[in-house]
């Protein structure tokens, strides 16, 4: 790194930014509940980043490339002069760098083996009766240790930690099997918690073998519950971001609504740390600190958030990047939601949303038609709709989840929503 | 001109060398699989110009070794100290079996691979050198055709990408000895515009094992993305329901790769993942259809030498006039099954595990015409331009996100269009309906493709114009 640095500083880049990620992992592979396979790494990224500016400082360019560990003294110079080379065809208007941040985290040290032991453990006491088997499952523990340096003064490290279990559930029905998939995202979560989450999932399975195919209704009301929820609330973020904003695709303006006057108030907020999170890491990928900020206010657009590029590009003072996220609920119960009439969509085969576009949707997997009394399972056809048609009375519920590094209501009624089915 | 051979991998060779000797020590099978990728991303839109490197760039090893009836892989990216290294493998791969052995954790039955003594290598050519070609120049080419779509009225930005792809890989056994070298490149355009109240984005792609020469294919593509946005933002929702419909090559590479081409990879056999299973020597699609993949079927960015287990790439059968023959397969998987290994195991860096996906899969072509086609239908859509698309091996279930439908009535497109588009069904009813297969024969081989949601690689997929019946919503 000191090389690389002294290497950077004598070139004829105008500025540097060396971003160094060393990760350890453990990950075990299963086949129902045998192992398939072990695995470890230990691998070492470093990424630079040179800046060029124009003579008259109007324009700054640049290109990143990565400097491998086995790089010889020649290939780095080559590497940075190419880069340097490219950067000068580059003509960004000028922005600044982060500057004058130093952190030196003392790195923290996890017990791999003993993390991936206590995940193996949770996992095998997942209990399964005759007609429900776990199929496999592959799990995945992380240890990142980050520094971040630039010619501006920045000089930041910090560690990070992040676990992954990713499932597969089978439940049969009169010799008629299907399967359900999940993936847990985490950075502490206890074994019988994993377990738990498991076993809900043959529930489930349960419902969508006893699924009637869902009917055809062009004008439905939708009631998103899944996990899925999580990308739906990721329209909210796109449209603050200060890239999209600068390229004219970002619709949210500050001091403006961006719901409608009947819908539940839209409080989103960015916050640095969240308790089990796996995206804790203090600063962003130019080593700016990670800071709390208000997004939406009942509904009203208060800030953006973004890269220091975009950032300076759109006129904002400051910048923040969005790790963790917090939606607050709305005014009504989950029972409440729930009491009207809608279908109600808990897995779908591969949830899309397009900020550009508002579109989102996608095939049922699991989903239950509800006249707001009687509920039964339904599987097949597809959820199609567009933000800009359910944005004007868009309804939450009170009770709040976390899913990993986003805490948003845990259900969101949506009107007037095009279903395929039968 | 011939690609080059990494010179960073050839001479590294004799410490991988010593490694295995090191390892064979400790372990009943040692290989080891080593990486060179480097390649550029340009991109240029009318705010922002980026220059980067390309997504698949890596540089590393990965070591899989067989020991107490099981396989364990190490991956790492530096190898100063190589006897330093081989005492780190033996004692993390050891002590993790271990702590898994002493929890009472079950293996799976995994016998010992058995390698034919092979030594081969591959180089492929591509008229321009990317390398050879100056940043300024791709830089200012792109530029041209960023102008050029942005100068119509309502287009709020119109991006212009390439990137470029020099892959070298090396895989060492104590039986093997391959290497090859191969490259490719990607281009993109998209344009993002208003229109009848609405914002949309419309894009074309363009790859294959080419160079800088890929430029000039984009050239002429720019009135084409920004018909095909004007088309979107004025078009109709769908009416959900069944419909007859001929797919674009595209499309038809959508279908192949995701209602059959997932449901193949026979790693899902061994985990009893897959319908198709059960249905090997079975009809499951008309008879007039048929379905290849392989790396030595066609020359595209997942045509290679041999795959991330040193096992040499195939031109396999999957669907032979109806009858589904075979599967695709890693090595592992094609042990425990008891059939040949189809070349097919890839992993998305030296970084993570080796998983049966494709590579370059196709509907072969058929002796219909696109004219003909269309004047078969009644009332259905023309499908174009793909989106994304999910999986569903287990229930032979399939989402497709479609970019457009052109409406065909009594046997004509009646200039208008239908979208979004999400194409649903069951996978045996759409391949049992289809009746006509064009002659043309179209890859496309941008972008990658995710196993779940992770492991991404790259492939490719197309076809000819197929004729089916499908759900709509």
């Amino acid at each position: 790194m000191k090389e690389l640095y002294q290497l950077l500083n004598q070139s004829e880049a105008s500025d540097f930014l060396i971003r160094q990620t060393t990760t350890l992992s453990r990950e075990a592979f299963f086949i129902g509940q045998k192992l398939d396979m072990g695995r470890a790494k230990k691998v070492t990224h470093t990424f630079v980043t040179v800046y060029v500016d124009s003579e008259d400082k109007k324009y700054r360019g640049s290109a990143v490339k990565e400097i491998h560990p086995t790089c010889t003294a020649k290939e780095i110079q080559k590497e940075i002069e190419s880069a340097i080379f490219a950067a000068k065809f580059v003509q960004n208007p000028w922005y600044p760098l982060v500057s004058d941040q130093t952190c030196e985290a003392a790195p923290q040290s996890f017990d791999l083996n003993e993390q991936l032991a206590k995940i193996v453990s949770g996992m095998q006491s997942v209990s399964a009766s005759a007609d429900e088997k776990i199929n496999s499952y592959e799990i995945f523990v992380e240890q990142k240790q980050t520094r971040i340096i630039n010619s501006r003064g920045v000089d930041v490290s910090f560690s990070n930690f992040a676990c992954e279990v990713e499932a597969v559930i089978n439940a049969r029905k009169d010799g008629h099997e299907i399967e359900l998939f999940k993936v847990l995202h985490f950075a502490d979560k206890p074994a019988n918690e994993i377990t738990a989450e498991i076993e809900k999932m043959f529930l489930s399975g349960h419902q969508r073998l006893n699924a009637a195919p869902t009917r055809k209704n062009e004008h439905a009301n939708l009631l998103l519950s899944g996990d899925d929820v999580v990308e739906f609330f990721h329209y909210f973020t796109a449209h603050t971001n200060a890239s999209n904003q600068y390229m004219g695709v970002g619709k949210a303006k500050i001091g403006e609504k961006i719901t409608g006057d009947e819908a539940d108030p839209l409080t989103i907020r960015l916050i640095p740390s969240l308790n089990g999170s796996t995206k804790n890491e203090p600063y962003d990928q130019d080593g700016n600190p990670v800071t709390e900020r208000v997004l939406f206010r009942d509904g009203i657009c208060q800030s953006f958030w973004g890269s220091t590029q975009h950032a300076y590009y759109i006129g904002m003072k400051d910048t923040t990047s969005s790790n963790n996220l917090t939606v607050c609920g709305g005014t009504a119960s989950e029972a409440e939601l729930r009491s009207l009439p809608h279908l109600e969509v808990t897995d779908f085969s591969d949830f899309q949303m397009d900020p550009v576009t508002g579109y989102f949707g996608g095939e049922i997997r699991l989903g239950y038609e509800s006249d707001g009394v009687n509920r039964h399972s339904v599987t097949g056809g597809s959820v199609s709709a567009n933000f800009s048609k359910v944005l004007g009375n868009i309804r939450f519920s009170k009770e709040t989840r976390q899913i990993n590094n986003c805490i948003v209501p845990c259900a969101v009624y949506l009107t007037d929503v095009s279903i395929s089915g039968e | 001109m011939q690609v080059k051979m990494s010179e960073y991998l050839i001479s590294v060779k004799p410490r991988i060398r010593e490694l295995i000797r090191l390892l064979d020590q400790e372990f009943d099978y040692v290989s080891v699989l080593c990486t060179d990728v480097s390649g550029t991303t340009y991109r240029v839109g009318q705010r922002q110009t980026t220059v980067g490197d390309y997504g698949f760039n890596e540089r590393g090893f990965v070591a899989r070794v067989y020991q107490n009836g099981s396989y364990c892989e190490y991956s790492f990216n530096e190898c100063e100290d190589v006897a330093a290294l081989a005492a780190e493998i033996i004692s993390v791969l050891k002590s993790e079996l271990q702590m898994l052995e002493q929890m009472g954790i079950e293996k799976m039955d995994s016998p010992l691979l058995a390698e034919e003594e092979i030594t081969k290598s591959m180089t492929t050519e591509i008229s321009i050198d990317p390398e050879t070609t100056s940043a300024g120049e791709i830089l200012e080419h792109l530029k041209r055709i960023s102008d050029k779509g942005a100068a119509k009225e309502g287009i709020l930005e119109f991006q212009a990408g390439m990137s470029f792809a020099h892959v070298s890989k090396l895989f060492l056994s104590s039986r093997k000895d391959l290497m090859q070298s191969y490259a490719y490149a990607e281009g993109m355009e998209a344009a993002i515009g208003i229109g009848n109240e609405k914002q949309d984005m419309a894009f074309s792609t363009f790859s294959g094992l080419k160079g800088t020469e890929i430029l000039e294919e984009m050239d002429s593509s720019v009135e084409k993305v920004l018909s095909l946005l004007h088309d979107k933002l004025y078009a109709d929702p769908v009416v959900p329901g069944m419909y007859d419909v001929i797919t674009t090559p595209e499309v038809t590479g959508l279908i192949a790769h995701e209602a059959f081409g997932h449901g193949v990879e026979m790693d899902m056999f061994v985990k009893e993942r897959a319908l198709a299973k059960e249905y090997i020597g079975k009809q499951v699609a008309s008879d007039i259809t048929c379905m290849k993949d392989g790396a030595a079927s066609a020359a595209q960015v997942s045509s290679y030498l041999f795959d991330d287990e040193g096992t040499l790439g195939c031109d396999t059968t999957i669907i032979d006039h109806g009858t589904l023959v075979t599967g695709i397969s890693d090595a592992l998987s094609a042990m425990r099954l008891g059939t040949t290994p189809t070349g097919n195991g890839k992993r998305e860096s030296f970084e993570r595990k080796a998983y049966s996906r494709m590579t370059n899969t196709f509907f072969t072509s058929g002796s219909d015409t696109l004219e003909d086609m269309i004047a078969s239908i009644e009332d259905g859509f023309l499908l174009e331009g793909m989106e994304s698309g999910m999986e569903d091996p287990k229930h032979w279930g399939i989402q497709c996100m479609v970019t457009i439908g052109r409406e065909i009535k009594h046997g004509k497109l009646t200039g208008r269009n239908v979208a979004p588009v999400v194409l649903t069904g069951y996978v045996p009813d759409l391949l049992k309906s289809i009746s006509m297969v064009s002659g043309d024969m179209e890859l496309f081989g941008s972008g990658a493709c995710g196993k779940g949601y992770k492991e991404w690689v790259k492939v490719s997929d197309g076809g000819p114009y197929l004729k089916c019946k499908v759900r709509l919503g």
